[in-house]
């Protein structure tokens, strides 16, 4: 691997595309808990501690990014992450098999739902403990 | 005309979410096409051409040409000609029809046939506006919006139930019915859901409306998957000395495309599907109480009360009595002994609302039913003594429809 002079840290943003700001936000913080930061010209950035979402109008390109993915700490919270997701309509891929690993053999588990752009979030835990 | 055989086929695992494994529909094709060859126990250079099934690859994963993953399968395969078939939820009966007419006509004497679906791709609402493709779009949607084939069969089960009476309880006897035979059928989408008649005849949160009457329950899910058959000539069983009396053979079958929106169709009648059940039972000699078994395209429970009457399993307005009878399930699920006098399992494997609907594959899916019936092979939701076995697949709202006669002897 080629060696450059540092090393990228936690998430700080990246911006989607979608269709509707102010709605996608609302589902932002009903459904993942990530609270509006800040307005900007053409949308709404939204976030917590670790990352924040710039969702600006425009139009949506799920495939762009396939899927995007992020850490819980253990299984009992992933499964809070489940109940509280199907809780707030949120449809999870696989009804009643929600949990799986991340991939054939792997020790991650996950979930994984679309938000109502089409985007497709995945929400794991490490070693799957 | 040559008459078609059945030397094989095979299917995958309707639970699985490609997505998540890394895979598309290349590796199902692929995976579909090696089992039935396996399966058939042919050297895959005796096969000459291929047929694959498929709705809709283009809008769910980006991908068509899809017959040039034919090759794929097996290097011997390389340079035969293959086909695309497309015909909503009845592209894999067509692609069955193309490889049995190819063989009637005399063009070649082994064929193989794929049907397959990758529709875990996406949101549930943009994948609902993909399969509103198989009705007609640009009307149809305005009227009916998003989630536009739900409320398509929510429109018919109103019709129906304005005609003759039935109750969103009378639905739920289907669901109910093939959820259990599911749990038969290791390879079932739901094999491992648990519903109940109280769960199922009911809105509830873990059963909610979908488009009234129907709920959930009542409807067949997203499903990745692929099924395979390969179909022969009686000169090819010949050439490897199978022999013909103990093969499963394409008895008859009836072919028929009605218009397009559901507002130009005699809904609940739908005359011109049963025209192509008419057909099939008029080229087989035969009549609908001589089938031990059927498949029928179950997209939504109202479907297969409607299937039940354009097959002629029940007489018009009397689906719900049939099912409610007993006579369409199993005995392996049934709570009580039927009186029913004329009982046929119906959907033996689960159907479309239990085994799963991957739309391209689901026509493909009811061959290989058929045959694994008809062969013994059905495992745990074998019925008892099939001879004859029906299938009917359908596209939109029953505006292709598919019905082919199977049986050994």
């Amino acid at each position: 691997m080629p060696e450059v002079p540092f090393t990228l840290e936690e998430v700080g943003h990246f911006g989607l595309a979608v269709r509707d700001p102010k709605k996608s936000a609302k589902w932002f913080e009903r459904a993942l808990g990530l609270g509006k930061e800040f307005d900007f010209n053409n949308g709404i950035a939204v976030g917590n501690d670790y990352v924040t979402i710039a969702l600006f109008k425009g139009k949506p390109s799920p495939e762009t990014i396939d899927h995007m993915s992020f850490h819980l700490p253990d299984m009992a919270t992933l499964r809070k992450a489940l109940d509280h997701l199907k809780s707030v309509g949120v449809e999870i891929e696989d009804p009643g098999d929600e949990i799986a690993p991340e991939a054939p053999g792997s020790k991650n588990m996950g979930l994984w739902f679309h938000d109502p752009d089409g985007y497709r979030w995945e929400l794991s835990v490490l070693g799957g403990k | 005309m040559n008459e078609v055989y059945i030397l094989g086929g095979g299917r995958t695992d309707f639970k699985r979410n490609l997505k998540k494994e890394g895979k598309t529909i290349r590796h199902i094709i692929i995976e579909a096409g090696k089992k039935a060859i396996d399966d058939a126990k042919i050297d895959p250079a005796e096969i000459q051409a291929g047929a694959v099934g498929n709705f809709n690859a283009g809008q769910f994963t980006k991908q068509l040409q899809l017959g040039a993953f034919i090759p794929e399968i097996d290097p011997k395969l390389r340079g035969i000609p293959t086909m695309h078939t497309e015909a909503a939820c009845a592209s894999g009966a067509l692609s069955v029809l193309l490889g049995a007419e190819w063989i009637m006509g005399g063009f070649y004497d082994v064929v193989l046939v794929v049907g397959a679906e990758q529709q875990k791709t996406m949101s549930s609402l943009d994948g609902s506006d993909v399969l509103g493709a198989a009705a007609d779009y640009h009307n149809e949607k305005p009227e009916y919006g998003d989630f536009m084939f739900p409320k398509l069969f929510g429109r018919i089960a109103q019709i129906y139930i304005e005609k003759y009476g039935a109750t969103e309880a009378d639905l739920a006897q289907v669901a109910w019915k093939n959820y259990a035979h599911a749990k038969l059928n290791p390879l079932a989408q739901m094999r491992d859901a648990d519903l109940t008649l109280d769960c199922a005849s009911q809105v509830s949160d873990k059963n909610p409306s979908v488009a009234p009457p129907l709920k959930v329950s009542d409807c067949s899910q997203i499903t990745d998957g692929a099924a395979s058959v390969i179909l022969v000539s009686e000169k090819y069983l010949a050439k490897i000395g199978r022999d013909k009396n103990k093969a499963v053979r394409l008895l008859g079958y009836g072919h028929t495309t009605d218009y397009l929106p559901l507002d130009q169709k005699d809904a609940p009648t739908f005359s011109i599907a049963r025209k192509a059940a008419e057909k099939a039972f008029g080229m087989a000699n035969l009549k609908p109480r001589d089938m031990q078994g059927a498949e029928v395209h179950d997209c939504f429970s109202i479907t297969e009360i409607v299937a039940y009457e354009i097959l002629g399993l029940a007489e018009p307005g009397k689906g719900v009595e049939l099912v409610k009878s007993g006579a369409t399930a199993l005995p392996q699920v049934r709570p009580e002994k039927t009186k029913a006098p004329f009982r046929i399992p119906v959907n033996a494997g689960g159907g479309l609302i239990g085994d799963g609907h991957p739309v391209g594959a689901t026509g493909v899916r009811q061959v290989f039913e058929a045959y694994q019936q008809l062969t013994a092979q059905a495992g745990a939701r074998q019925i008892e003594k099939a001879k004859r076995f029906l299938t009917f697949n359908m596209g939109g709202s029953l505006t292709t429809s598919v019905a082919m006669i199977w049986g050994k002897g």
